[in-house]
């Protein structure tokens, strides 16, 4: 018998003028000791299923249709007090954000032990024990349970809900997105322990994410949602190898490949179905490049396919759908040329670039004077971005990327070093009318939602650069409309005289580009322009930006800690670490043969969305050294296994090896990296015990 | 400043946009029945403030009532001629109390939404700049928050003949502190807003970014508290009539009460009590009802579920 069954499973959410049907009628079955994967975009009403197993859906959601029978037992008729008998004892959840669903004032082993009172009769020695018996498991210190949430870093304070869920031996594990949020190497370590423990435990697990390579190396089976409605459904094998729904070919087909730089990412164009009423016609429809009049009749009925279920008209041409599908032309996209492109002057120049950030000091400290302290966000960084050319800054949360765009932009001043454009100091560019500098590097921020100001209308505030530049009236208008008929709003007429909050997130962002773009500007700094979109939406983004590149002759500096985005669209990369670049060159170059063990760490750790590939995953021991106090010697040596007395010693220099234009800040640039750091990673922590990061472990979050 | 010379379009455009949104405001306002009643006791004090004078049956001061035989109407409970009564000297209160609508509305008017600019403006300057401008004004605020109103009110009025524009000044200068401390708190949530960094980016100067973009944002709020701002004007301006500060030349609702009080009829005439007393009351109490429902708008988390 399954542990959890789902049984056509309905939820509306009552708002004040309609309801909206999150879930559709939703059916699976979680079998003892499996795990299960619940994938899909937002808004497709996967964490809504959570929380009704869960019975902690919003007090305006309800439970129109449908069975959630766990272990045999209806959980849909229990009372409040039953719930909270089955929630932790045998259910337990991982919230998705690590960082907010820990109590601030309450030392993380009191944490624990709250749930464990709840629930058992346990003297306050027994409940300490198994505190540090499950921090053990999770790879914690189990001498720091009496710390506080703040003294652990992000990855850290995961694991430790990661243990609360485990305290009582719960049977199943709900994990709403663990891994979201936090960088590709601390996932890369959760995920292996989260696999880890499920061997060693023997409990299921139901994963929800959006991120297709998460699953394929968690899940054994799988659901795709989208709208409410289960699209296709079987093993994670099956499901992400051969799929057979056009939405899952779309979704997978939008995650790129990190060494795939040919293969261009789909996206799916379109928005989200109205969910205010039933669905009428099948969900996808009117994104589906394969839908045709049968689609609009009813959505389709799951269907046996090859070794899975699918919820599709054209199940019987599913090798025909899948070809065309990896095909970027199907989904609407124009395949733009990636290699023509050829750099051309020198538009921007750092040198030495330096930003510290003061550190609060109290008044006692003041007049003492002390020496204060400074947060070292850049740190001497050479940067150069030729026309026609798109950089890639890569590197994880607090690693100074962001500041550093922040910093060239001039929306900061930088505390040493230069920064030339076209030649000419920016101070100097600043010191007078600093309207054309203004007009010539724009920025684009990473979060829509919050990018455009929620009183102007589209019009308004595409047209108000150019107002700001003195433009004329008629002028205006007509740049406008060209600019965002070029970022694909079109018909124009449709956006124009919207409010932000009328568009997606995806369009938003497309104003927002179109704001930066309207003023032909010389260099534009994108500061992780898609990291908040759905995937699907992602490509159609980089496509954008790239075409402009091409069209226009600009520089484009393009921030991000996604990887596999930045192979697709760069092409130079300057990956950084702790203020620094530490590695530099061609993005094809960096990405096949990366030098710096860093750098080759980060780009093992990216998940794979096949599932038949094992990957050696990357257990990079400690955390990013505080950026306040750095390490003598090469920052990255505590944590390297390669290094040696020289590395701890004396910082290498930036070109320490070169090759033609890559360089690398590494004495001992590695050959192999299986060899020389994946393996010798899974022997450090072995060697260390379960107790793992014996390696310097940074107090707190290093993110300043 | 070159950013001066705003386009008439945006402020077009933005003027267009703010009709509509009061409108809706107002419509959801409205939805809530207490704030309909506030805005039916306004809407009268409003007509009472603008018409009152030239409603009243008699003048008021200079107008004294006599009885059949001739003799001065002292201390008159209500009757025909009079119809709520007649003070000492034997007014009318009804005249008293219509004429008394105006100084009262003026102040309350002007006082209030003098109040409502000059802390918009100080809030609004003081959270974007930060720094030194923002200590100094924020210094200032503390100062002003230190002093006591009436004391220091009646310490200025000691040396000046009060008139109404003297008595709005008072109460401005004494106000302002509190939608200045509020606005600034919600600057320095907005100001962080990426749309913000963005329009600097896209090289507006600090007088677009902060009008154009901050301030349309804490606007809602700005108006929340110059409503506030006119009760607090007119309970300030009738303490200080009570007093005996007031205006010597008009009549106020605040005079009243001084005038009833002096009498030492307090405890009986109730009839000259209770009009200019339920009027301020009344008054004050419809501004808070309007604003409690213009609050939800605000600040939607208060909208409960009723």
């Amino acid at each position: 018998m399954s542990l959890l069954e789902v049984e056509d499973l309905k939820i509306t959410y009552s708002t004040s003028e309609v309801d909206v049907h999150a879930v559709n009628g939703v059916s699976f079955e979680i079998d003892d000791g499996s795990n299960y994967g619940l994938v899909g975009e937002s808004g497709c009403g996967k964490s809504t299923v959570a929380h009704s197993v869960l019975g902690l859906l919003d007090d305006n959601g309800n439970v129109e249709a449908g069975s959630i029978k766990f272990d045999g037992r209806e959980l849909l008729d229990c009372s409040e007090q039953e719930w909270q008998e089955i929630r932790w004892e045998e259910i337990a959840y991982i919230p998705q954000s690590a960082m907010d669903s820990l109590d601030p004032v309450m030392s993380v082993g009191a944490q624990i032990r709250q749930a464990m009172h709840k629930h058992r009769d346990v003297t306050k020695a027994e409940a300490n024990e198994r505190v540090e018996e499950v921090f053990d498991i999770v790879g914690l210190d189990p001498s720091r349970t009496e710390e506080y949430p703040h003294q652990f870093s992000g990855g850290m304070r995961q694991r430790v809900t990661i243990a609360m869920a485990l305290v009582l031996d719960p049977d199943l594990i709900i994990a709403d997105e663990p891994t979201t949020g936090l960088d590709v190497i601390v996932q890369d370590k959760i995920v292996h322990k989260l696999l880890e423990i499920q061997e060693e435990i023997d409990s299921s697990m139901l994963l929800i994410t959006h991120d297709m390579g998460v699953i394929a190396e968690t899940c054994d089976d799988v659901s795709v949602l989208y709208g409410g409605k289960v699209m296709e459904q079987g093993s994670t094998d099956d499901v992400l190898k051969n799929p057979t729904n056009p939405y899952t070919m779309g979704l997978k087909n939008s995650f790129p490949d990190i060494e795939e730089f040919d293969s261009q990412a789909v996206s799916i164009p379109g928005s989200l179905p109205d969910l205010t009423r039933e669905p009428t016609s099948c969900v996808f429809s009117n994104r589906c490049p394969f839908a045709t009049e049968e689609c609009e009749r009813e959505h389709p009925a799951l269907r046996e396919v090859e070794n899975q279920q699918s919820a599709c008209y054209h199940v019987d041409r599913v090798e025909e759908l899948r070809e065309e599908a990896v095909d970027p032309e199907t989904w609407g996209l124009d395949p733009v040329d990636q290699g023509g492109r050829e750099a051309g002057d020198v538009i921007l120049e750092t040198e030495g670039l330096t930003k510290w950030f003061e550190q609060g000091q109290s008044i006692v400290d003041q007049l003492m004077g002390r020496e204060k302290d400074y947060v070292k966000a850049v740190n001497g960084v050479d940067l150069t971005v030729r026309e026609n050319e798109i950089v890639g800054v890569a590197g994880e949360s607090g690693c100074g990327k962001s500041t550093l765009g922040e910093v060239i932009a001039a929306l900061q001043t930088h505390t040493d070093g230069e920064i030339r454009f076209r030649g000419t100091p920016v101070e100097e560019l600043l010191s007078g009318d600093s309207k054309e500098f203004r007009s010539k590097v724009q920025f684009i921020f990473q979060d829509p939602f919050d990018s455009l100001n929620p009183r102007q209308k589209v019009r308004a505030a595409v047209s108000e650069p150019l107002k700001i530049q003195g433009v004329e009236g008629d002028e205006i208008t007509e740049r406008v409309r060209q600019t965002l008929a070029d970022v694909g709003l079109s018909p124009v007429d449709k956006y124009i005289d919207s409010f932000p909050h009328q568009l997606s997130g995806g369009e938003r962002q497309r104003v927002a580009i179109a704001r930066a773009l309207v003023l032909d500007p010389e260099l534009l700094i994108c500061d992780e322009p898609a990291s908040m979109l759905d995937v699907s939406l992602k490509a159609s983004i980089l496509n954008i930006l790239r075409e402009m590149a091409t069209e226009r002759d600009m520089g484009i500096v393009y921030i991000s800690h996604d990887l596999a985005s930045l192979s697709q669209i760069t092409d130079r990369l300057a990956v950084m670490y702790l203020g620094q670049v530490i590695e530099v060159g061609k993005t094809r170059e960096i990405v096949t043969g990366p030098r710096h063990p860093y750098t080759a760490s980060l780009l093992a750790a990216s998940p794979n969305v096949d599932p038949a590939v094992d990957r050696t995953r990357v257990l990079l021991p400690g955390e990013p050294p505080n950026p306040v106090n750095l390490p003598e010697g090469c920052n990255f040596a505590p944590r390297c296994p390669k290094a040696t007395e020289e590395c701890r010693e004396s910082e290498p220099e930036r070109a320490a090896w070169v090759d033609e234009g890559h360089e690398a800040a590494c004495y001992f640039p590695v050959d192999d990296v299986q060899a020389e750091l994946l393996d010798r990673y899974e022997g450090a922590t072995d060697a260390a015990g379960t107790t793992g990061e014996e390696l310097p472990q940074e107090q707190g979050s290093s993110a300043p | 400043m070159s950013t001066l010379n705003m386009d008439t379009d945006t402020a077009k455009d933005r003027l267009g946009d703010l009709w509509k949104r009061s409108r809706r405001t107002a419509l959801f306002v409205l939805e809530d029945n207490a704030a309909k009643l506030g805005v039916a006791i306004l809407a009268a004090f409003t007509f009472l403030g603008i018409f009152g004078p030239e409603l009243a049956p008699y003048e008021p001061i200079e107008h004294t009532m006599r009885t059949e035989d001739g003799g001065i109407m002292r201390m008159s409970e209500p009757n025909d001629a009079a119809p709520l009564g007649t003070t000492t000297y034997g007014k009318d209160v009804l005249s008293q109390f219509l004429e008394g609508a105006r100084p009262t509305f003026i102040v309350g008017f002007f006082g209030g939404i003098g109040t409502g600019i000059i802390g918009f403006l100080v809030g609004l300057v003081s959270g974007y700049f930060g720094g030194r401008v923002d200590e100094a004004l924020m210094r200032l605020t503390d100062l002003t928050f230190s002093l006591p109103f009436l004391p220091m009110a009646l310490l200025v009025l000691t040396f000046v003949t009060p008139s109404i524009a003297l008595i709005t000044a008072v109460i401005v200068a004494f106000f302002w502190k509190m939608p200045a401390r509020v606005i600034r708190s919600e600057v320095l949530t907005v100001k962080e807003r990426t749309f913000v960094k963005s329009a600097r980016a896209s090289g507006a100067g600090h007088f677009r970014t902060m009008f154009l973009h901050v301030a349309p944002n804490v606007l809602g709020i700005g108006f929340l508290y110059t409503a506030y701002a006119v009760a607090w004007a007119i309970a300030g301006q009738a303490s200080l009539a009570f007093l005996g500060f007031g205006d010597p030349t008009t009549t106020s609702w605040g005079r009243m009460l001084r005038q009833v009080f002096a009498s030492g009829g307090m405890r009986e005439a109730w009839w000259w009590v209770f009009p200019p007393a339920i009027g301020i009351a009344a008054v004050t109490t419809a501004v808070f009802l309007v604003g409690r429902a213009f609050e939800e708008v605000v600040n939607p988390e208060l909208r409960g579920d009723e």
